[in-house]
């Protein structure tokens, strides 16, 4: 008889907490109910360095406007909402996912993965870049349409000890490297490494080193280097990227190399690695061993020509001692 | 004499690695004679200074030594 008073409202608190359970349980399944999505690629292949347009498409039910998210682990996205772009510019072959998701302001889709593969391409007839180089007048712009750009910078005029150098280099230039306009009769801009020297004043019509650097736009010269790193006030440097080189730096891969230390009759042997360098597919990318044992190269080099003078003074010594 | 040589050798090869050295960090402005010079007598104060410490070393290490 004493029971039931105490029965009901237990009874009461446990219908009220029920039905509490039940409506938010509801609640939260609208709540998580993800908004429907769906999200694709415009290739799902792209070649070393390419790019792919990615695009989403959601619905929100209540009407709303949607705002999308996407994620990538490597590469870049660039723009914005349901249809952008992923760079995979810096990216060796494999496949890459990325990931996007919709938001109305209230509920959020679930993640929709896109994959895309980056191939390696076979270049074209199994042929390599080939260099040619042109003089870069006083004003002129680089010409569009090239596979690659390249220049050849000095950092300041000649000291005494480096002048030797800029003109090994620049010989070798002029004999290693077919002009511009003869290798375009038979391959298209597509396939040439464009090699430029910049230059002010008239070019003879039999170019010399000597005139190459007497006219030398060291000014010039100072506007490209200035978007590298290192100060660079030496030379020569050759500098090698996708797209002509502008005051603002390097947009992309870039190659870099400093002939600044390496002895002069060494600078053509430099050159010859750089065509070949310049060559590749990933040009950025230095062949470990051959720099190791260029540079190994240069130190001998610079040993060999350091030997006399070693040499001469610790005579002195000795003839002084005795 | 035969000691002398290796000292010789060493103050040399020491002497053209501080060459080596500045040639590579200043290609514009490599060591001049009268430089080198300098570099070579700064070499030979080292390596000597060095042989004098060891044999000291070896000297004081000699004396301790107990007799019997």
């Amino acid at each position: 008889m004493s029971r039931t008073p105490r029965a009901v409202p237990v009874a009461l608190a446990l219908l009220v907490a029920l039905l509490a359970s039940i409506s938010s349980g509801v609640g939260a399944g609208a709540a998580a109910e993800p908004l429907p999505l769906a999200c694709s690629a415009n290739t799902p292949t792209v070649p070393l360095g390419g790019k792919v347009v990615l695009k989403a498409w959601g619905r929100s039910p209540g009407g709303r406007a949607l705002r999308y998210a996407w994620d990538v682990p490597v590469g870049k996205i660039e723009g914005r909402g349901a249809e952008v772009r992923w760079s995979l510019a810096d990216l060796r072959p494999g496949i890459f996912a990325a990931s996007v998701t919709a938001s109305d302001g209230e509920s959020t889709s679930a993640e929709c993965l896109i994959r895309v593969a980056v191939r390696r391409d076979a270049e074209p007839r199994g042929l390599s870049r080939e260099t040619a180089r042109s003089l870069l007048s006083a004003g002129q712009s680089e010409i569009a349409g090239y596979g690659l750009y390249s220049y050849l910078l000095l950092g300041a005029p000649p000291s005494e000890a480096s002048r030797e150098r800029y003109l090994k280099a620049i010989e070798a230039y002029l004999a290693l490297i077919p002009d511009v306009a003869s290798l375009e009769e038979y391959l298209p801009r597509g396939e040439l490494n464009v090699f430029y020297l910049p230059v002010r004043g008239t070019p003879p019509s039999a170019l010399t080193a000597l005139w190459t650097l007497d006219n030398y736009d060291y000014a010039r010269a100072r506007s490209l280097l200035r978007g590298l790193p290192e100060p660079n006030r030496d030379g020569p440097y050759i500098l090698a990227a996708f797209k002509p080189v502008g005051g603002a730096g390097t947009a992309g891969p870039y190659l870099f190399q400093n002939l600044s230390s390496v002895p002069p009759h060494l600078a053509a042997s430099w050159v010859k690695e750089f065509l070949n360098q310049a060559a590749q597919e990933r040009f950025w990318e230095e062949k470990t061993a051959m720099q190791l044992a260029q540079r190994m190269r240069a130190t001998v080099g610079i040993m060999g020509s350091g030997l006399p003078e070693v040499k001469k003074a610790l005579d002195g010594w000795i003839t002084w001692v005795r | 004499m035969k000691g002398s040589v290796g000292i010789v050798a060493v103050i040399g090869a020491l002497s053209l690695v501080v060459w080596t050295a500045a040639y590579i960090f200043n290609p514009s402005t490599p060591l001049t004679q009268a430089e080198t010079v300098i570099v070579v007598g700064v070499c030979a104060v080292l390596v000597f200074g060095f042989k004098w410490v060891v044999s000291s070393i070896a000297k004081m290490r000699g004396g301790n030594e107990p007799h019997s």
